[in-house]
């Protein structure tokens, strides 16, 4: 059975129930949502245009229906999220690998997002979600979704202003890396090198809040990377010419930045998205296979940074 | 006069700077030169076991096993010079890699938990060794720049620097690399 007529056969057998209930739910928000909002823009732009005597008080009661309208709707849609996401996105996962662990609320440790050392500003908020965490092979790995930020305050006539800054968002995923090391090495995307060359790589080497720059043979690893280590020697044990070449083909296929970090044996690899992955999607119908099988790629596609870098073969001493 | 004085302090800085640099690269490569010793010794250490382990399962690689060890103690043996060294080691490489690869013919050897550890720690001491050779070569190549690029070529050729030589798989060892394609490396 082919991988494709298999997730079909699981969506009909164990999928199609929950959803079905689900798609009920999902009608009636919208429903509530067409319900209430259209009528309200309706009032607005009636207010806007003709004049009234009460104007102000009209304003304040249709902002404040607004509001009320607005946060009963949030509250339905996120209830109805959570649902979804226990109900379905739970057990794409467990039939995807039945071994793996789901918990929508949780996310990667702060402490371990530090540990990778790939972002060195100071932290502000950090949240997450959809962490998943669990064992294929021999290789243990966990992910979830971060969000990093740091916030400035700046001063105006009216108080202070709070802005807040990405610091990264997307994905970060952590795997046990299939040979010992005791240092720290980091894999970061090159931007001066590429633009600037052998002057830019001058540069790169006076980067004081890193350890030392390793220049390494493979010129296209080299124009996408670049690598700071404590061990000129341990940081080649691990970038092997076969493991740089991988890490150029994962960076390919995600088609944009790629972070990572070895550290305490492990390997963290951060990628920023903007999707926000396993997420229901409240405005298109819940009944179209190929909405979830979505899902069940994105799981493929994150959970195959273990056979990209090729992490079950364990022919060293870590076993 | 404060002008001319500002200009030579200057130059004498630059100066001092790109001597410093010149000579923490030489540095460089004799220390990473140093570290491939270290997982040669390691792969010394390692041989003894191997061949004690093996022996009693691979009767016709009898040669290939008395060969590894003689090459091992003539390494060890500290009296051969640095190319000779290169040259006996690359030889003990190949070597190794032959076993490893008629090891293939022999399943109980195979199966052996204590031939596995050895195997995997071989591996690893392997990967660590290239590690460390690769690291010579990097540092190689930056003395080597630093030799011939304009402004410190004409202070190394002053200091007496010149190119060093970098570390050449020879044919023998691009065969053993073959030898990790069978393991799936």
């Amino acid at each position: 059975m082919s991988d494709r007529s298999a997730f079909q056969d699981f969506h009909a057998t164990t999928l199609a129930r929950p959803l079905a209930e689900l798609e009920a739910r999902r009608l009636s928000i919208t429903k509530f949502a067409y319900a209430a909002f259209a009528p309200l823009g309706l009032m607005a732009v009636i207010f806007a245009t003709g004049v009234r005597e009460n104007g102000v008080i009209a304003y304040v009661l249709l902002g404040l229906t607004a509001l009320g309208l607005g946060g009963w709707f949030y509250y339905l849609q996120s209830d109805f999220r959570d649902d979804f996401k226990r109900e379905i996105v739970t057990r794409v996962i467990g039939f995807f690998s039945p071994g793996l662990r789901y918990n929508p609320k949780s996310r990667i440790s702060r402490t371990q997002f530090e540990t990778g050392d790939i972002f060195q500003h100071r932290i502000d908020r950090y949240n997450g979600e959809d962490h998943v965490t669990g064992q294929l092979g021999q290789t243990a790995f966990e992910f979830s979704e971060l969000h990093a930020e740091y916030k400035t305050t700046t001063r105006t006539k009216n108080g202070t202003q709070t802005h807040w800054h990405t610091i990264f968002k997307g994905l970060y995923f952590i795997a046990d890396f299939n040979k010992d090391f005791r240092g720290d090495t980091v894999v970061l995307p090159d931007s001066l090198q590429s633009a600037f060359g052998f002057l830019g790589q001058k540069l790169q080497s006076l980067n004081f809040s890193r350890g030392q720059l390793i220049k390494l043979e493979d010129p296209e690893f080299e124009k996408a990377f670049v690598v700071y280590s404590d061990d000129q020697i341990e940081a080649r044990y691990i970038l092997t010419p076969a493991l740089m070449q991988r890490m150029v083909e994962l960076k390919r296929k995600v088609g944009g930045r790629v972070y990572f970090a070895f550290t305490g044996s492990k390997v963290h690899v951060a990628i920023p998205t903007s999707k926000d992955h396993f997420e229901p999607r409240i405005f298109s119908t819940l009944l179209d296979v190929s909405a979830i099988e979505q899902y069940y790629h994105d799981l493929q596609l994150i959970s195959g940074i273990i056979e990209d870098l090729n992490l079950n073969t364990r022919i060293w001493t870590k076993a | 006069m404060i002008i001319l004085i500002i200009i030579l302090v200057v130059a004498a800085l630059i100066g001092f700077g790109l001597y410093n640099s010149l000579v923490g690269k030489k540095n460089q490569v004799e220390n990473a030169f140093a570290s491939i010793d270290v997982f040669l010794k390691k792969r010394y250490d390692l041989i003894p076991n191997l061949v004690a382990t093996v022996k009693q399962y691979m009767q016709h690689e009898a040669d290939t096993l008395t060969k590894v060890t003689e090459m091992r103690a003539r390494a060890t043996s500290g009296s051969v010079g640095t190319d000779e060294k290169v040259e006996i080691n690359n030889q003990l490489s190949a070597g190794l890699g032959r076993i490893m690869v008629a090891v293939e013919a022999y399943p109980e050897l195979k199966a052996n938990e204590n031939f596995n550890q050895l195997q995997r720690t071989l591996n690893e001491t392997e990967e660590q060794l290239s590690a460390a050779r690769r690291a010579f070569n990097a540092s190689v190549t930056d003395f080597n720049n630093a030799v011939e690029m304009f402004p410190t070529n004409i202070l190394a050729g002053m200091m007496g620097y010149t190119r060093r030589t970098l570390l050449v798989t020879p044919e023998a060892e691009r065969a053993n690399v073959n030898v990790g394609d069978l393991f799936k490396r």
